[in-house]
């Protein structure tokens, strides 16, 4: 776990998604693993938590949906503290189903890429995703869904997941997105073999505060330091 | 002679940089050595679940938490305790929801170099701040407190109070080694699509810079009546900001929230006092203490 003052390297925006780049020479990351990342100015106080999205040669990537107060200046700035890799590494799968709804897929992309076969369901509004995650199609099979049908299959990421676990049913499944897609995931495969990659606003990051609970079969959990990866049995929905 | 090594109440401090309770926990990567002394976080005797989530969010320059005391209870701390145990001067923050808790968890608790009375928690229903609003109870808790404890015994108030002088004369009277000024301020944070609060707890407890003007008047105010020393708490962020507390009166700061956003503000905040006793020539921090008059 490292932490220091830098500036990103690339910063780059296709319609409603940031990728932002930073030199690293940190410990790396692991599939499961996230960054706080910190502006300098104080009116946004709190760190922000955000998956790796990817990591070679010494460069990490994030990818970014601006959605609010933090999210919306990052391409307005340049310094940034960043702390990480902080929670704990999913677990190992040499196969598995990757479920991304919308920027979902970012943490799902470092893992795949680190996962010697995938079938990876990326689900969004619109073709925004393939922009960023278009390598992946070299290495697995890559399925894009929009509810529209405006790109890719018409329907949902769950959809083509059902139709896959017909024939693997022994698969590993790892989904990360909106609550009610990681709600439809869980259901479809009874949680057998399932992860899910949960979200809660954050303090610390680092298991100091208990600010990013959840909640699970075994209590409370926190978000930082017992995941953010966690088995989707032990998931209880809101 | 060490210009930041103070004394409080018999505790001998090598800075009077103290970190918060609450903000870290024994595992989490900060580094206490930099701080005179780490208070833990809120214990009771049999421990907590906590709040529903979400228990934290960003305000403007500042934090809000409906964390709700989420612990394992003494037992647990102590064991805990013998893991961290020597890096730097350890103080626990104990809470109770009768006296008697308060009195059987300080009198349970070991290898602690002292001990905060949290009576100021703005997060639970049954304990906390209903105690810190009576002077009555906090002088009862205190003395109860005192009577078990063998290292200083601090009590941490509540800014949220019209008889905060009441309160802290209170525990003065009882016996408190000093005063810590203050927790969090109530507040509350509403998400406008839906109309609901945002803490899973409703509401919460406000703390980091937005909150420092208000806590320094406190410090300032109880510096008049107070023969105790006051350690102050209350959104610090910067070396600059500790000089503030102490010419108001404060022999002692703790930084919370700060170091969510720089996990080093502390070693930060201490070059920069050192930096700053070293030009202005002054010989040890606490001689700017209190300066302040009324204006
Ligand atoms: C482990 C983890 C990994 C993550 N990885 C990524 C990632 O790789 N990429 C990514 O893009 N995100 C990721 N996130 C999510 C990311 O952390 C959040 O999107 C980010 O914190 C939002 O910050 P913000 O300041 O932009 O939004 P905020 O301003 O905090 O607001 C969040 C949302 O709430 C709304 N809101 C704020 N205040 C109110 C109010 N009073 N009433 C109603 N609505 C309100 C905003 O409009 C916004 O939609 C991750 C989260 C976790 C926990
Ligand atoms: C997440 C969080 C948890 C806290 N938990 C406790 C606690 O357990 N006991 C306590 O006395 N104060 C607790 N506090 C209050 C802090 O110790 C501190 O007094 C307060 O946050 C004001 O200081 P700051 O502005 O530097 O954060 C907590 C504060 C935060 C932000
Ligand atoms: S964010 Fe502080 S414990 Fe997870």
């Amino acid at each position: 776990m490292k932490y220091k003052r830098i500036q990103p390297i690339v910063k780059q925006q296709n319609r409603d998604l940031v990728k932002v780049e930073f030199k690293w020479d940190g410990e790396p990351p692991m599939p499961g693993q996230f960054f706080m990342l910190t502006l300098e100015r104080l009116d946004i106080f709190l760190p922000r938590p955000f998956s790796v999205f990817d990591f070679q040669n010494g460069v990490l990537s994030f990818l970014i949906k601006p959605i609010g107060r933090f999210t919306n200046l990052i391409m307005n700035t340049d310094d940034f503290h960043i702390m990480g890799p902080l929670g704990n590494p999913a677990p190992f799968a040499t196969s598995g189903i990757f479920v991304g709804g919308g920027i979902g897929v970012a943490p799902l992309h470092f893992h795949a890429k680190q996962t010697e076969n995938f079938i990876f369901i990326a689900g969004s509004l619109t073709d925004d995703l393939r922009f960023f995650i278009s390598d992946l199609e070299k290495r697995g099979r890559v399925i894009y869904t929009t509810e529209d049908g405006s790109y890719g299959v018409k329907g949902l990421a769950t959809e083509p997941l059902e139709e896959i676990l017909k024939e693997k049913r022994e698969i590993t499944v790892f989904a990360c997105g909106p609550v009610p897609m990681l709600e439809k995931v869980k259901e479809i495969t009874g949680g057998r073999n399932t992860y899910l990659y949960m979200e809660q606003v954050m303090g610390c990051g680092t298991g100091g505060c208990k600010g990013c609970a959840i909640k699970t079969t075994d209590g409370y959990k926190m978000v930082c330091s017992d995941g953010p990866v966690f088995n989707a049995v032990e998931v209880i929905f809101e | 002679m060490n210009k930041l090594h103070i004394n409080i109440g018999g505790l001998g401090l090598k800075n009077p940089l103290l970190l918060a309770s609450g903000v870290w926990d024994m595992d989490s990567p900060v580094e206490i050595e930099t701080y005179g002394a780490v208070i833990l976080k809120g214990v009771n005797l049999k421990g907590r679940k906590g709040n529903p989530p979400p228990r934290i969010y960003d305000i403007q320059c500042g934090v809000i938490n409906s964390i709700g005391l989420e612990n394992g209870g003494v037992d647990e701390l102590n064991r805990k305790i013998e893991k961290i145990k020597g890096r730097t001067k350890l103080i626990a923050n104990i809470f109770g929801s009768t006296i008697e808790e308060y009195r059987d968890v300080a009198e349970r608790l070991k290898g602690i170099d002292g001990i905060e009375i949290n009576v100021s928690c703005p997060n639970v229903k049954d304990s906390g701040i209903a105690f810190g609003r009576s002077p009555e109870y906090v002088e009862k808790i205190t003395a109860q407190v005192k009577k078990v404890s063998d290292v200083p015994v601090f009590v941490k108030l509540t800014p949220d109070t019209d008889r905060l002088e009441d309160i802290a004369l209170a525990a003065e009277k009882a016996g408190a080694d000093a005063v810590v000024c203050a927790n969090t301020y109530t507040g509350m944070v509403i998400d406008i699509n839906t109309g609901k609060p945002i803490l899973g707890g409703t509401t919460g407890g406000v703390s980091g810079p937005c909150i420092k003007p208000l806590t320094v008047y406190r410090v300032w105010k109880l510096r008049k009546i107070l023969k105790i020393p006051i350690i102050a708490s209350g959104g610090i962020a910067s070396w600059q900001d500790v000089i503030e507390y102490i010419m108001a009166g404060a022999n002692a700061v703790e930084i919370g929230s700060i170091i969510f956003r720089n996990l080093e503000a502390g070693r930060e905040i201490i070059s920069g006092l050192n930096k700053y006793l070293e030009e202005k020539n002054i010989h040890h921090i606490l001689d700017i203490r209190g300066g302040v008059h009324d204006g």
